[in-house]
This record gives C-alpha cells, structure tokens and sequence, in this order.
C-alpha cells in the first residue's frame, strides 16, 4: 500500500473519517447519557462537510485514464467517479432529510449519519472494485449499516421488525454472494475481475455468477429476491427508507456493471437472457404490485423494485450503451426518489408518521411548493417528460433495441404505462380532497434545500441531460 | 429569416404560466388577466408567423436549430411549414378563447386552471414546431400530463376515472411509438452513419426498410396517433374524456389535441414509411368511412349535448382521416384545411355547449326548450358553427369536406360516396340538437335566460369571424399548405426517393 493507494482512494477514506468524527462528536456532546437531552446540529453539518470533502476529493482526482490502486483491487475510473458522485448526493440529500426528522424523534443523531457515510462508503467501494473480493467487502460495508438503520427507532415495534427481517435476508444473501465468489474461483482461478476476462465458459462458472446475481439481486431489489423491501421500508424510519432505496440501488447496479458487461462481457449469451429474464419479472411484478397500495412507503417500495427491472436492462444490454444507461439511470433516480420520499418527511401525524396516499390530501392548499415538487417526482418515476426519467428511460430503451431485445424493450414500455396509473395517484393526491385534520405540515430549512436539489435534479436532467450524457458516454466508452 | 420567434412562441405561454402562478391565491382576476394577456401576446406573435410565412415553398421557414444532447444525436430543431403554420395559429386563437370563456364557466382554483391551460399550450405548439423526432415526442408526452390534470381536478363527476383513461389509453399508443422512434434512429444511424434522431437528415435518404419492420413501425406510430385523433375502434377514451372535461378543456381537447394526432400521420407516417402508408391505406380509408358513419350515428342517438358534440367530432375526424390516406393533393389539402376548420367550429360549438351548461346547470338537451326565443343572439351563432359543422357552403367547413370528398372520389370512390353520408348525418344530429334547444314552446323555467353577454360575444366573435372568412376566402389558408403537401405527396409516391427530392432534405452545410 501506498500513497498513491490512498490517494485514489481519497473519497472513501474522506468519508470513514468523516463517520468516526461524526460519532466521536456525539459521544462527546452526550457526555455518557444513551440520548442527549438537547441534541445539537453539529452532527449533521459535520456529516455535511464529510461528503463534501468527498465528492470534491472524487471531483478532483482523475479518472481518465482509469488509475488501478491496490495492487489492481481498486480502479478509478469514469463509472467510479459518476457512481461515487451519485452516491454523495444521495447521502448529502440523505442527510439533509433526515436532520429534523430524526431530531424530532429522537433518534441517536451521531450513529445514524455515521451509518448513513459508511453504507455510502460501501456503495461507492462497490463501484470502485476490480476483485470480487473488495466487491463482497463492499457490499457488506453498505448493507450492514443499512440493517441497523432499519431497526434504528428503537421503541418502534415495526421498525425492529423491519431490521430483523432485513438483516436476516440479507445475511442469506450474502451466504449465496460468498458462495458465488468462491465457485468463481474454483472455475477460473483468480477473482481478479481483469483476469476473469478471458475466463471460458463452464457450468461451475455459471453457477457462480448466478450465485453473484442473487447476492447483488437482493440488495437492488430484484424480483424474486424482492420480498424484503415493502416490509424493511414500511417499517424502518422514512428518511433511513429514503436513503437505503437509493443508497443500495447505487451499489448493487455498480456491482453488477462491474461483474457482468465488463468483466464477464464474453459470456453475455449465457448471462443475457438470465438477465432479461429477471428483468422482466420485476417490472411486471413491481409495477402490478404497487398499483394497489394505499400506503405510499409500500407503494414507493413496489416502485423502486419496479426501477430495478428497468435499470436491469441496461445490464442486459450491455456495452457502452447499457451501461452509460444504467449509469444515467442511477442518478436520475437519486433525485427523483429521494425528492418524492422527501415531501413525504413533511407531513407528520402527532409524531408519527404520515405516510398513507390519503395523507397527502389537500396539500396543494397548505405547501403548494411540495405538491409541485411530488407531482414533478412522480412524473419523472413514471418516465414522462420533461422530468429526467423519460431521457434515463430513453436511453435504456435505446440499449434494448440497440442490442437487438425487442422484446424486453416492449414490456418496459408497456410496463411504464401500468406504473402512470399509481404515480398519478400520488401526483394527483396533493391536489384533491381534503386536509385530514391530525397531518401537519413540518417545514425545515434542511429538507426544503433538499427537495430543491432534487427538483433541481429532475429538471436538469430531463431538460438539459447533455453534459451528463457526454460523462456517461465518456465513462462508459471503454466497453464494447 | 429571423430565427428566435418559434422558440419565443414556446417560451411565452411558460413564462406566462409563471407569471400567472406567482399572483397569489386570492386574485383569481389577476392570474387570468395574466394569463389571458400571454396567450394573447403569444396570438400575436403567431399571427405574425402565419402572415410573413412565405407561401409557395415546401421546406422549413422560421428554422431553429441547436445541440441539445449532442452525445446521444438529439437536437433542438423547430421549425414551421405548410403542415404546421396555420395549425401553430390556430393554437394561440383557441388557447385566449378557452381562457376567456372560463371565466364564466371554471370558478374554481381560477389560478391552477389557468396555469395548467398555458401549460398545455406549450405542449402543443412544440408538438407542432418540432422537427427531430424526440424533440417531438417530448412535447408529444408533455401535454398530457397538464391536460390529465385539467379533467382530474376541474371535470364532472366521473373526471378521475375519464382523466386516467385518457391517460393510460393515449400512453399505451405513445410508448410504442417511442420504440418505433428508436428503431428508426438506430436505422438512421446506419444508413446515414451518424445516429440522429432529426427529421429532415432522417429523410434525405432512403432508410432501407424491409416491408415487414416499415409495416411495424408504421403501425407504431399510426396507433400512437390514430388513439389521439381519435380513429375508430381506438376512441373509446374519447365520450368520457370529452364529456367529464369541463366544456372549455373540451375545447383544447377536440380543436387542438386532436389535431396532433392527424398533424403526426402528414408529418411523419407518410415521408417516414411510404410503401407502408400505401400499402395500408385501404384499412385507415376504411376505419375512417366506419368512424364517419359510426360517430354520426351513435351522436344522433345522444341526450347528453357534450356527448353529441364528442361522438359528432369523432365522425369530422373521420373525414380528416379519409382525406390524408386518400393521398392526393385535393384530398390532402382538404384535410389540414379542414382540422382547421373543425378546430374553429368544434372550439365554437363546446364554448356554447359551455355557456348554455354554466347558466342552466343541464347537460341534456330535451332539458332546454324555445331558448331562441329568450337568447337570439346565442341562437344565431350556434346556428353558424352549426352551419360550419354541416360544411354548409359559404363556411369554412363546406371548403374543407368538398376538397376532401372530392379528392377521395378520384382514388377511393367508394368510401367517399359511403362518407357522404356522414354529412347526412350530421345534419340529423346537429339540427336535432339545434331544434330540441332553441326551438319550440319556451320552458317557463327557462324565461329568465339570459342572452349572449359582451364578454362571451368578444369570446365567440373571432371563431365566427373565422368560419366566414375562410368559408368565402379560403385562398390564404390553402396557399399556405400546398407546396407542402404537393412535395409530402411526391415523396409518399416514390417508394425509394432519390436523396434531395424528399421534403426537407438536409441542405449541405446543415449536418446536425
């Protein structure tokens, strides 16, 4: 290990420092007691300034041509600046949408946006992995946070539910993730993802990288490994479900670019259709599920597995296409979904929270702002213009047929249309009806500077994508 | 040629939406002043265009062109001819009519409404500006999402469920034709060896289609823009849609939305998929006789008068169907004056339908009786956009049908002598309608109505003025069209066009 190790590694090790300081500032200010009685907002700034220190240390360090570090485990490149740049976003608006909330309910400050930097760290260590070994470090560096985040609100029943459940799959998951890499390596020697290039087919090989698929599959919420989502994110507390949606959609898809179109880019006639397959089970199954909940934390679950389906054709496709798709994708969704799950944070029931499609009712009259803003988000999820998800689905779709899967490419479509019905329900809610009596509405400084980054997301990329386009396009040239 | 009004045309009614947002809630008065003197200004501008517009030449006027997303061969592309100029007017003339005449009939969340209408008019003048083909489909999409919100928040009793219906049914069509509209840029691509999704590059050449993938994708967009017309059997959207929508979105909804429907079939069915537009025009030829006959006969059978006007539009779509897949100059020429013209009239016929529902609160027309008697004024104009409807001669309809008809009788004869009938049937329909409302004993309920107002005068005034003018000068109107249409023409009837001779072709100097 060298300097130079460290230094590509710079945003990663910005952020665990950033997490230890985080914590060590808490157990300072609550001087011994288990909650703080007065909680301050060092923390949060504190974990501010870590993510900025982090994207401007990704900004900054070079990526073209891709700079290897540690001994090739560890590439930066142009998917590991974009990933990572998502990735920072998501947990700066992360930690923005959390501060009145989890102040407002109690929760240990210090420890949840310590967890928030180290699932970040995981995620953008995913993206950065050239070894299966740093990939499986990753992922467990992103969803054991994610675990205890779930089951953060101690004193909510449904929120330990959510963790159990959550931490028990995903122990599982990751038996089959290990289980995968060590096949990997009885079929190929090596688990250098450079080396594993030239691998020849062979059933033991195969049988890896379905074991890999399953691990990164239950992490982006891929159907059938989906179970766990719609229960984790009813119960566990909404800005961490605001998080981790996006959070382990960012890890899982950079691992699985990393795994399939790159490395294993020769053996795309056997994993393709695998692929293809699981991608149209999850937009079918995603978008029938969430058509009737009436709960929007389910119905954002159902819709972000439905998402998965639609970044898997990216992954399908592959090449240059695919992939800048998926990549595109990724931070399209950051911001669409953290926006609609941050008008949610607004409403509150006499300290619980309000997250039933009725509750938005009437919210047009009382914060017309947040009514356009999830009306924009739920747009945007449904792929219409001018939001930004209509260009990231272009693109996908351009990868499918590009790559000659018609076929896929029509269920998406056809699949987008299904999911207008229940995002116009949720963009219509705010417009209709009357204000319930027990939701209030909880304005903060913090969460308002987070929607307008998110707004601010959707509207650029839907209205101006051309220069992410140009990065996704530059990042992902290398493949072919 | 100055080069910043088409885009200006766009930006007025968004900067106009703004404007009329940020007036606060409680001035209703002031968001529509707002928003009327937008779409005014924006009326203007328009009639500007329309007017230095020079006739007599097939390209692009007005031409905009810019990178929008270079990497991926999208292009911000505008630009207006034949097609487009006298349908980009006729937007900015019923978007001012449809926010004057709320004023009376839409008293609810005055500000929202207007809003939401200027919203909508960006979507559609794109939609007609438009010249790359994502562009297009962006602006395409665009408009729906404020129109869902027009019917859902300001429509009758049954609007959710007509507004998502609307929805999901034009969406089903729409997202196919996306496929379509990838599938022809990845042909561009290698044909041209640059991927571009721009109309006019995407036409300077043959894109050497087999029959089987050129049938495909032509019905992917012909579906996309047969739900929008709407053509029969794809119009089941249509009797809620028109009749949950309060009358003066009905207006926006059969005058202009409509119209993009027919507008996407000239623009880019017949030059994109020639042999396929040949090949399959005997089937539209025929869903429009049936649409014609079926329409006018099930409006006829009608109480509620929304419904009568919906399924009546219905069958004057079908006409308009019926000229465009006729495929000669007379019968071409006819149909784009004619959506003109059923813009103006079906525009003029909801207003009133409107007005007559705002005072009374009765949407059925055996609920009326003798109103002639308490509101002549009201009785007269109806009975001119009734005439207009019944392309009676000396109105604008009766240029539009004749040319219509008398170009299909040359290539379909017997269609055309079947969708006779349909003006038949209008007259039964129309004039029923007519008599049930304005004629006969006076209810005695009824005695108090009260007739046209100044306000509603100046609101309905310029669509009468529209329907004579063009009925007895319809020079202008079809000038404007017809080298358009002759060049669209020449370029559908040549199977494989030699480069340069399809309309637009990429002048050199001009790569995207």
């Amino acid at each position: 290990m060298s300097w130079h190790d460290l230094a590509a590694a710079a945003p990663e090790t910005l952020l665990v420092l950033a997490a230890c300081a985080v914590l060590i500032q808490d157990a300072w200010a609550a001087g011994g007691a288990l909650e703080a009685v007065r909680q301050s907002t060092a923390a949060t700034w504190l974990a501010l300034a870590g993510v900025c220190a982090a994207a401007a240390a990704a900004l900054w360090l070079p990526s073209s041509p891709a700079t290897p570090a540690f001994a090739g485990m560890y590439v930066r490149d142009g998917i590991t600046r974009l990933a990572d740049l998502t990735a920072l976003g998501t947990a700066g608006a992360g930690v923005l949408l959390a501060d009145p909330y989890v102040r407002r309910t109690r929760l240990p400050v210090g420890e949840y946006y310590a967890l928030v930097l180290l699932s970040t760290t995981g995620a953008m260590l995913m993206a950065a992995s050239r070894n299966l070994i740093v990939l499986f470090v990753g992922l467990e560096v992103l969803s054991l946070p994610l675990y205890v985040l779930a089951a953060l609100a101690r004193r909510s029943t449904r929120s330990q539910e959510a963790g159990l459940k959550y931490l028990l799959l995903g122990a599982f998951a990751t038996a089959f993730f290990v289980y995968g890499v060590a096949l990997v390596y009885g079929a190929a020697g090596t688990l250098d993802l450079g080396a594993l290039a030239g691998a020849p087919a062979s059933p033991l090989l195969g049988g890896g990288l379905a074991l890999l698929t399953i691990g990164l599959g239950f992490e982006a919420a891929m159907v059938p490994f989906h179970g766990w989502a719609p229960d984790v994110y009813e119960g566990a507390p909404l800005p961490a479900v605001a998080f981790m949606s996006v959070a382990a959609k960012i890890g899982a898809f950079a691992g699985l670019i990393r795994v399939f179109p790159e490395a294993f880019a020769h053996l795309a006639p056997t994993w393709s259709p695998m692929m293809q397959a699981l991608a149209i089970a999850t937009m079918v199954l995603g978008n029938l599920a969430a058509l009737g909940q009436t709960n929007v934390k389910r119905l954002l679950a159902y819709s972000s597995i439905a998402h998965a389906g639609y970044m898997l054709i990216g992954v399908a496709a592959g090449g240059a296409a695919g992939t800048g798709a998926v990549l595109f994708y990724l931070a399209v969704y950051a911001a669409m979904n953290l926006g609609a799950f941050g008008v949610l944070l607004l409403l509150d029931r006499r300290g619980v929270e309000a997250d039933r499609v009725d509750d938005l009712a009437g919210l047009a009259a009382r914060a017309p702002w947040a009514a356009w803003t999830l009306a924009l988000c739920a747009v945007s999820l449904a792929g219409l213009p001018p939001a930004g998800g209509f260009i990231a689905k272009l693109y996908l779709f351009r990868a499918a047929l590009g790559a000659g899967q018609t076929g896929l490419a029509v269920i998406g479509v056809l699949t987008s249309v299904v999911s207008v019905f229940y995002y116009m329900r949720l963009a219509y809610a705010p417009f209709a009806g009357d204000v319930p009596s027990d939701v209030a509405v909880r304005r903060s400084a913090m969460t308002g500077a987070a929607l307008v980054l998110a707004t601010a997301g959707v509207l650029v990329y839907g209205i101006l994508p051309g220069s992410l386009t140009a990065a996704v396009q530059q990042a992902a040239a290398f493949l072919k | 040629m100055s080069s910043w009004a088409l885009s200006a045309l766009i930006a007025i009614p968004v900067a106009g939406a703004i404007a009329a947002g940020a007036t606060g809630p409680r001035r209703p008065a002031a968001a529509r002043a707002v928003a009327l003197a937008a779409a005014l200004t924006a009326l203007g501008l328009a009639a500007w265009v329309w007017i230095t517009f020079r006739p007599g030449e097939s390209a692009l006027q007005f031409e905009e062109r810019l990178a929008w997303i270079p990497a991926a061969g999208i292009g911000y592309h505008l630009g207006v001819d034949g097609l487009s100029v006298s349908l980009t007017a006729l937007v900015t003339l019923l978007v001012p009519v449809a926010i004057a005449a709320s004023t009376d009939q839409v008293l609810e969340r005055a500000r929202g409404f207007v809003v939401t209408v200027l919203l909508l008019e960006a979507g559609l003048l794109g939609t007609f500006l438009a010249q790359d083909l994502v562009l297009f489909y962006v602006f395409w999409e665009a408009m729906l999402i404020p129109m869902y919100f027009l019917i859902a928040l300001w429509g009758g009793p049954a609007r959710r469920g007509a507004a998502i219906k609307f929805l999901l049914y034009t969406m089903a069509g729409s997202v196919l034709m996306l496929l379509a509209i990838v599938a022809v840029y990845l042909q561009g691509g290698r044909v041209l060896g640059t991927p571009t999704f721009d109309l006019p590059a995407l036409l300077g050449r043959p894109l050497g289609w087999t029959p089987a993938a050129e049938a495909l994708l032509f019905g992917a967009f012909a579906v996309a823009f047969a739900i929008k017309m709407p053509v029969w059997p794809l119009h089941t959207w249509l009797p809620d849609a028109y009749a949950e929508a309060p009358p003066v979105v009905t207006v926006l909804l059969a005058g202009l939305m409509a119209k993009a429907g027919a507008y996407g079939l000239l623009r880019f069915c017949l030059p994109l998929f020639p042999d396929a537009v040949r090949a399959w025009g005997p089937l539209f030829a025929a869903l429009a006789v049936v649409g014609v006959l079926y329409g006018g006969a099930v409006a006829w059978a009608q109480a509620d008068m929304r419904r009568l006007l919906a399924y009546g539009s219905l069958s004057h779509m079908g006409f308009i169907l019926l000229g465009i897949f006729a495929l000669n100059v007379e019968a071409v020429q006819g149909s784009v004056v004619q959506m003109i013209n059923h813009g103006v009239s079906t525009g003029a016929l909801f207003v009133l339908a409107g007005i007559l529902i705002a005072r009374t609160g009765r949407a059925r027309t055996d609920a009326y009786g003798g109103v002639a008697a308490a509101a002549p004024a009201l009785a007269a104009v109806t009975l001119i956009a009734v005439a207009s409807s019944l392309a009676l001669p000396g109105t604008n309809g009766f240029v539009g049908e004749f040319l219509i008809l008398l170009g299909a009788f040359q290539t379909r004869p017997v269609y055309a002598a079947l969708a006779t009938f349909g003006i038949v049937a209008a007259a039964a329909y129309l004039l029923a309608f007519v008599g049930r409302v304005f004629h006969g004993p006076l209810r005695s309920e009824l005695r108090a109505f009260p007739d046209l107002r100044p306000r509603e005068f100046a609101v309905l005034a310029p669509l009468v003025a529209m329907i004579l003018w063009v009925g007895f000068v319809p020079g202008p109107l079809l000038d404007r069209s017809e080298a358009t249409v002759r060049a669209l023409l020449r370029a559908t009837a040549a199977s494989t066009p030699a480069p340069g001779t399809a309309i637009h072709a990429r002048r050199p100097g001009m790569v995207p």
